[in-house]
């Protein structure tokens, strides 16, 4: 299913949650809506659920209007942060609710809970009460309640904020593999950048209630639309640019072709190189931290001027006096 | 650790003995004196009550105040389901909208009677319906001043306890209609709050007195002007007798709703 939204507004009392939104997520894709606290995240979220009407503007599901539709007529299948599972009900029966609330044949009710259940690897433990199970066993059977709707969509509301790093990152990597079996359209609503870029091809960024900027995921942190989107999408150095000629701009006397007609270019970690010092171009750097990040090290470098640059180096060099060498290409913001 | 907390767990448990014992002790006694020798009940018309032994001082309770515990069950039992009618929704409304304006001031509304004191009240409610002292009805509003806050404030704390709003809300999305809500997630979390309400409603009702003392006439009241009348006018054993009876229908109901009230929902 298609959904699309349309200039959405929402006030709420002394604040604009939402101001001016419009977005779309294709049918069979996962996008996700990523935003600082406050950013307008979960109203979107819940506009779109139907929890709450907007002020102004339009949610539409395949093209038809549904602005006006209680939630319980939408079909979306919604993990919430809190997960709310029902703590007065077994695991199983919080995955059996939806089936049974639309009056389906005992049969069908078990047979969609037994799929659901076995989906996200939930069966050994879903027969105990919910108010006892671990973060990640409640997780999986908030995924399995919301699959077990046959929903149209998957609206995930940070689905992973409450668990732990091991954990957040097994459930991610079988949250992915689920949307790709099923071919669900999902909206994915996160702060965490891990989270968006292992589930979602495309990205709404918000902020302060407005739409930042809008695309796929690698284009947007490549060549993002502002200096907000650059660092909310990954760790970047910023450095102004001196002078721009021919599609090139010198930053710090090295010329660098730029993209973009911002005033700073954008300087990802892994764009950077390090050399020994005494080689030709580049900056001259000390090392100031360095640790092993699994794969690469992550070196903070500083330059003459107190600039501080991270760069994601394969080897740690052998001495702290080290040449940071820019990429030939780099995008600018302002 | 566990080492070094067991004096605090020692002097607590000792501090909870004693208390325990300040405040039940003169409660049994005043049970066993219920239970004294007929001989030493004391005047005259005590003596008419047939028969003897322990059971003498009980019997003339009986008869003599019957009616009182008539009245005091057909109080509580009125004042507890209207309590428990206006509180339950009440409290639930309350709760899911705690984040909107003024409904923390309307809870502290609702519990305002509670601080008023009986003889206050009392004399309001003659006041606003003269003549009708001693009604059935002007005792029962009477009571509800008292019992409404308590129903409102235990339905209202589970239901806050329990996110009930985002509850119904996650219940909206799984497809569930209105009543199918209540049905299925309304009910079962407050159940046990909506019991405990109900045993709490009925156990103040119960021993209500200040404000019952005004509105009570020599032939109509509840059982604890009876029981204030038994202290002033009768002997010690037949008093006694009549707070045992009063402590019968309480403490049951004190019980069980602590009881209700720490046991966690079980599957539906």
């Amino acid at each position: 299913m298609r959904i699309a939204f349309e200039r959405l507004r929402v006030d709420v009392p002394g604040h604009r949650a939402l101001d001016d939104v419009d977005g779309v997520v294709e049918s069979g894709s996962v996008t996700a809506v990523i935003g600082p606290s406050g950013a307008g995240k979960s109203s979107l979220l819940n506009v779109i659920a139907g929890l709450v009407r907007p002020d102004a503007g339009r949610v539409r599901f395949d093209g038809d209007d549904v602005t006006a539709s209680p939630p319980e007529r939408r079909r979306l299948g919604v993990v919430f942060q809190d997960l709310r599972l029902f703590d007065f009900l077994s695991g199983r029966d919080n995955v059996a609710f939806a089936p049974r609330v639309a009056g389906l044949s005992a049969d069908e009710q078990r047979r969609r809970v037994d799929d659901a259940l076995a989906l996200v690897r939930a069966d050994a433990f879903a027969a105990r009460p919910a108010r006892v199970l671990s973060g990640g066993e409640r997780q999986r059977i908030a995924l399995a309640r919301a699959i077990a709707m046959a929903p149209r969509a998957l609206l995930l509301d940070e689905p992973f904020a409450a668990l732990d790093a091991e954990l957040r990152r097994r459930l991610r990597d079988e949250l992915r593999a689920l949307i790709r079996t099923l071919g669900a359209t999902a909206l994915l609503v996160t702060h965490d950048r891990d989270d968006a870029f292992a589930l979602a091809s495309r990205f709404i960024v918000l902020r302060d209630g407005r739409v930042e900027q809008a695309g796929d995921a690698a284009t947007l942190y490549g060549t993002p639309a502002s200096a907000f989107v650059a660092t909310l999408l990954g760790e970047a150095t910023l450095l102004p640019i001196e002078e721009r000629r021919d599609g090139k701009a010198r930053v710090r006397g090295e010329w660098i072709e730029a993209t973009g007609n911002g005033a700073r270019v954008l300087l990802r970690p892994e764009a950077l190189a390090l050399a020994d010092a005494g080689s030709d171009g580049g900056w001259p750097a000390t090392i100031v931290d360095a640790r092993f990040a699994g794969g690469s090290w992550r070196v903070v470098a500083r330059l003459a001027d107190a600039t501080e640059l991270v760069v994601h180096a394969l080897h740690m060099p052998s001495d702290a006096s080290v040449i940071v060498r820019p990429p030939a290409r780099a995008h600018s913001v302002d | 650790m566990a080492r070094r907390r067991r004096p605090l767990i020692i002097a607590g448990g000792i501090s909870a003995l004693v208390l325990a014992l300040v405040l039940l002790l003169p409660l049994a006694l005043v049970v066993a004196a219920a239970f004294a020798p007929s001989e030493s009940l004391g005047i005259s018309s005590e003596q008419w009550i047939a028969g003897a032994g322990a059971g003498r001082a009980f019997r003339y309770v009986l008869q003599t105040y019957g009616t009182h515990l008539i009245t005091s069950a057909q109080v509580a039992l009125a004042a507890g389901a209207i309590a428990l009618l206006l509180g339950a929704p009440a409290g639930t409304a309350l709760a899911m909208a705690e984040r909107r304006r003024g409904a923390r001031a309307l809870e502290t509304l609702l519990t305002l009677p509670l601080g008023v004191p009986g003889i206050a009240a009392a004399i309001a409610l003659l006041s606003a319906f003269p003549g009708r002292g001693g009604a059935l009805g002007l005792l029962v509003v009477g009571h509800v001043l008292y019992t409404l806050p308590y129903a409102t404030r235990t339905v209202g704390e589970t239901a806050r306890a329990s996110r009930l709003g985002p509850l119904l809300d996650a219940a909206r999305t799984l497809g569930a209609g209105r009543v199918q809500r209540v049905r299925f997630v309304l009910w079962p979390a407050l159940r046990r709050a909506l019991g405990s309400a109900a045993l709490v409603a009925l156990a103040v009702s119960w021993g209500e007195f200040n404000v019952t003392f005004l509105l009570a006439t020599p032939s109509r009241g509840t059982f604890p002007t009876a029981l204030y009348l038994s202290y002033t006018t009768n002997s010690f054993p037949v008093a006694a007798a009549a707070t045992t009876i009063m402590l019968a229908g309480l403490v049951p109901l004190v019980l069980l709703a602590l009881a209700l009230g720490h046991r966690p929902e079980q599957g539906a």
